[in-house]
């Protein structure tokens, strides 16, 4: 296979994928090709999205690639058929953002943050697959630690968890 | 003061670019939790006789050992448990008679039938089935721990 072809065999497989597609899915269809030619030919996709004027650009989410399309044209897709806006309650974001920034957490732990009750929170969060149980915390009672899953990151456009944005704080405290 | 620092965490969440607000793409994402096989079966809740009647039809496939083998054993109903969420966690839906596949010792299959009823007693998975006499399966629950 030459390049030009594994491009446009990329750019189809990236078409129809209902999930980012990653490098170890990729490999394992294109079975004859190097791992790094792919990567290098999904940058070349990646680059000539980006100097062109396509509406569309590919995305690098945990550790899956993804075609996005460009913010500008958020209203008029959100009127397309079929297209349900993403809404996040402020509840359900802010609790997402303690878990996602001090993964495993427990239950309580959140409560404690929060000053409410977490159960209908998780409960939502879980449902829509942007947290998960991770296992449980060797503590009395073994509690279930939860942590964000990768729906997460495909979510909030996150390559992966070190690529959050960092809070002051914990730069302050030289903990990221 | 802690509260304030993950509200920054939330503001810097939130100025992400966000799929299905900022950006789109054809994400199982967007659209909502895919439908159970066999399309908008209502769930029924699981009494403990289906339970128990799917247990025993389970039971009689298994092959009666006429012998008897003592082997040191030192499989728990906590080993289960875990092995049970954790198949859980992966696949999340489990089918109940799929615990039971490849278990022909039915020590096995009673400690894996009493880890079921300990996870439903904690509340830690939850079984339902799609109609009487149907099929039962397992699930973690959206309710998280009390």
């Amino acid at each position: 296979m030459n390049k030009l072809f594994i491009k446009g065999l990329l750019e189809a497989l990236l078409l129809v994928s209902p999930k980012p597609l990653t490098l170890e899915t990729l490999s394992r269809i294109l079975d004859d090709c190097q791992r790094s030619d792919i990567r290098e030919v999904l940058n070349l996709i990646k680059e000539d999205l980006l100097s062109s004027d396509k509406g569309f650009y590919l995305e690098e989410i945990g550790e899956g690639y993804q075609f996005r399309t460009k913010e500008e044209y958020a209203p008029w897709i959100k009127k397309l058929e079929g297209i349900r806006p993403v809404k996040l309650s402020k509840p359900a974001l802010e609790t997402l953002a303690i878990i996602a920034y001090k993964q495993p957490i427990i239950r309580t732990e959140i409560e404690g943050i929060r000053g409410v009750d977490a159960g209908s929170v998780l409960k939502t969060l879980l449902e829509r697959r942007l947290i998960k149980i991770l296992g449980r915390k060797e503590i009395p009672g073994r509690p279930i630690a939860y942590g964000t899953a990768k729906e997460f990151l495909e979510l909030f456009s996150l390559k992966d968890l070190s690529s959050l944005p960092t809070l002051k704080e914990m730069e302050r405290e030289g903990i990221t | 003061l802690e509260y304030q620092k993950f509200q920054e965490g939330e503001r810097l969440l939130e100025e992400r670019s966000l799929l299905g607000r900022d950006t789109f793409a054809k994400s199982s994402l967007l659209i909502d939790f895919p439908e159970e096989e066999g399309g908008e079966e209502e769930l029924q809740a699981v009494s403990i006789i289906d339970l128990l009647d799917a247990f025993k039809e389970i039971l009689d496939r298994a092959p009666s050992s006429k012998t008897m083998e003592i082997q040191p054993d030192n499989l728990s109903i906590a080993d289960k448990i875990d092995e049970i969420l954790g198949r859980l966690k992966s696949e999340r839906v489990v089918d109940f008679s799929s615990v039971f596949a490849n278990l022909e010792d039915r020590r096995h299959l009673i400690l894996t039938f009493l880890a079921i009823l300990e996870l439903i007693r904690q509340r830690l998975i939850k079984v339902e089935q799609s109609q009487p006499f149907g099929k039962i399966t397992l699930y973690l629950p959206q309710e998280t721990e009390q």
